[in-house]
């Protein structure tokens, strides 16, 4: 049956004498059996265009920590963050603490012109930031592994 | 028609920088595998009196421990990765974006009634706020003249703001005075010393000379440039006068290959097509780039397209050790089955490959040739770099335990990317 060549869409050919009648495909196919499937897009759910919208300015850290366990950060999570977005009140984001020489992830607070660090832990209490701390980006996606 | 240049300042320092921002106005500089030469700075560590590209790090001990200069293996996989992501940013502004080296690209600002420098600051803006990399950027009439604009972007920062547009014959005159004639790109130091001798000092003093001196004694060539610094575009996007800080190449085949073997040996002479290029700019490459993709305008077929990196163990320019590692990148990305279109080989940390031989046969006797001819062929037979690492084998210890682990792979691995250590802040509020 792969010897079949495009059109005439409806053919018959000799093979052991007997007379064979190959599938009909309107738009003149080849009538092979993926042929016959070649409009049906075989595709699965590719997340990445919903996840990182912008590549380009889009990288992933791993979190440590409970320190925001109570807003649906937990320790080992992995998130998306996005560099292209601006400061914004509320989001999560990441920042570099001078005074620490680390990382840490928080809710952002802008209130009269200061900029708080809310973490979401009982035991922890807001931080003020510096001059010197530097705002990396902003968490899109929390990745939780159940 | 108007072209910018944007490049990334001091690009691998910077690029690891990114993930360790608290280190951003420190002195870093990135060392060979193998034989640890600097192969790359940032301006801060470029700028330490006596601080020498190139040169074996032993050899500046004294300067970088007190300036506590950061060092740094390198990490290709971050640098490509971190370039394409650079090259993609410029896309947002316009498709016509020719990638000239790792760290350059031009763009082709086919756009009116817009004020240049302004539309530069807004591309410099955006890749400092989306990528945290500093670049400065040069705008002008053709290739030649934004490299001018742009060494003046960057060496007046204060006042460009990092961004230059040469966009007025006044400005361009003004330029070209400024530029001595050694910097002016393409001119090598024969033509530049000749020059100097006939009292052609700068830029613009060479735009004066007549054109049939310059044809002569220049070819068409000097002709070009020429006519580029006086405004006068010759260069398309993808032609440039000087050789390229990556020597690569990537062509279809006649037909679709599926076989490992015969895609194999495309690789192999893309890359002794490169190799060769490289010796005869005198230069060693630190690492491969290699891809592999299938023809995407046939959609029946399975489609991929998939590249990688491999860090050379020692920066090298032998054919066979190229290929010898190429093919572990192949070997990676290869996938059976499929019908390929192309594959391509770039060789990128390229830099001169005298800085280790120069400073151990330096003062010696005219055998040195013959020396060399006997490390070529010792190289040959066995590994470049065989005889070389060994040649600084007993300073190797003075630098090597001081030298930082690679950094890790951020962007392109999922065990490797940024730990945020949620908790730095908690031992802080506690106790206060």
């Amino acid at each position: 049956m792969s010897d079949v060549k495009k059109k005439p869409a409806f053919s018959f050919f000799q093979s052991n004498g007997e007379e064979l009648i190959v599938p009909y495909s309107d738009n003149g196919l080849n009538a092979t059996f993926s042929g016959l499937f070649s409009d049906v897009a075989i595709e699965w759910i590719d997340l990445s265009p919903l996840l990182m919208p912008r590549p380009s300015s889009t990288f992933f850290c791993r979190v440590n920590g409970d320190s925001m366990k109570d807003e649906r950060l937990q320790d080992g999570d992995i998130v998306i963050v996005d560099k292209s977005l601006p400061l914004q009140d509320g989001k999560k984001v990441i920042v570099w603490i001078a005074q620490e020489n680390g990382w840490t992830v928080k809710r952002l607070s802008m209130k009269d012109g200061l900029i708080w660090l809310i973490p979401a832990n009982e035991n922890l209490k807001p931080y003020l930031a510096t001059a010197d701390d530097i705002y990396w980006g902003i968490v899109t996606w929390i990745l939780h592994k159940e | 028609m108007m072209y910018a240049l944007v490049d990334i300042n001091g690009a691998f320092v910077s690029m690891e920088y990114v993930f360790r921002p608290g280190d951003r106005n420190k002195p870093g500089i990135v060392l060979s595998n193998g034989d640890g030469c600097i192969i790359a700075a940032n301006k801060i560590a470029k700028n330490l009196p006596g601080f020498q590209m190139y040169a074996p790090a032993f050899q500046m001990e004294e300067v970088l421990k007190q300036h506590k200069v950061l060092r740094f293996s390198p990490n290709f996989e971050l640098y490509v990765d971190m370039s394409r992501r650079f090259i993609s940013e410029l896309n947002h502004f316009t498709d016509r974006v020719e990638m000239y080296s790792i760290d350059e690209a031009f763009l082709d600002l086919d756009i009116k009634d817009v004020d240049l420098t302004a539309y530069g600051h807004t591309i410099r803006k955006a890749i400092q706020q989306n990528l945290d990399l500093p670049v400065g950027i040069g705008i002008a009439a053709s290739k030649a003249l934004c490299k001018v604009a742009s060494k003046i972007a960057k060496k007046f920062i204060d006042r460009t703001g990092g961004v230059y547009a040469i966009d007025t014959e006044e400005k361009r005159v003004k330029a070209l005075k400024w530029l001595p004639i050694k910097d002016v790109w393409g001119i090598g130091n024969a033509h530049a010393n000749r020059l100097i001798n006939m009292g052609i000092k700068n830029a613009y003093q060479f735009t004066e000379l007549p054109d049939s001196w310059v044809l002569k004694n220049m070819t068409v060539v000097g002709m070009r440039l020429k006519q580029e610094l006086q405004g006068i575009s010759c260069l398309d996007i993808n032609q440039t006068f000087e050789p390229k800080k990556e020597i690569g190449t990537a062509k279809a085949f006649g037909t679709l290959l599926t076989d490992y073997e015969l895609i194999k040996e495309a690789a192999c002479n893309y890359i002794d097509y490169c190799a060769g290029k490289l010796r005869r700019q005198h230069s060693v490459a630190s690492a491969i780039k290699i891809h592999l993709e299938t023809n995407s305008f046939r959609t029946q077929d399975e489609q991929y397209y998939n590249g990688t990196v491999v860090t050379l163990p020692v920066a090298s320019s032998d054919t066979n050790f190229l290929m010898k590692h190429a093919q572990q990148g192949l070997d990676r990305i290869f996938k059976q089955g499929l019908k390929y279109k192309r594959v391509g080989v770039s060789l990128i940390g390229l830099f001169p490959d005298n800085c280790v031989q120069q400073n151990l046969f330096v003062n010696l006797n005219p055998k040195h040739t013959d020396v060399q001819k006997v490390i070529d062929k010792l190289n040959m037979k066995y590994e470049q770099g065989t005889v070389r690492s060994a040649s600084c084998g007993y300073n190797k210890q003075h630098w090597e335990s001081k030298l930082e682990m690679r950094s890790p792979r951020y962007t392109t691995r999922l065990n490797e990317i940024l730990n945020i250590g949620s908790d730095v802040l908690q031992l802080r509020h506690q106790s206060s």
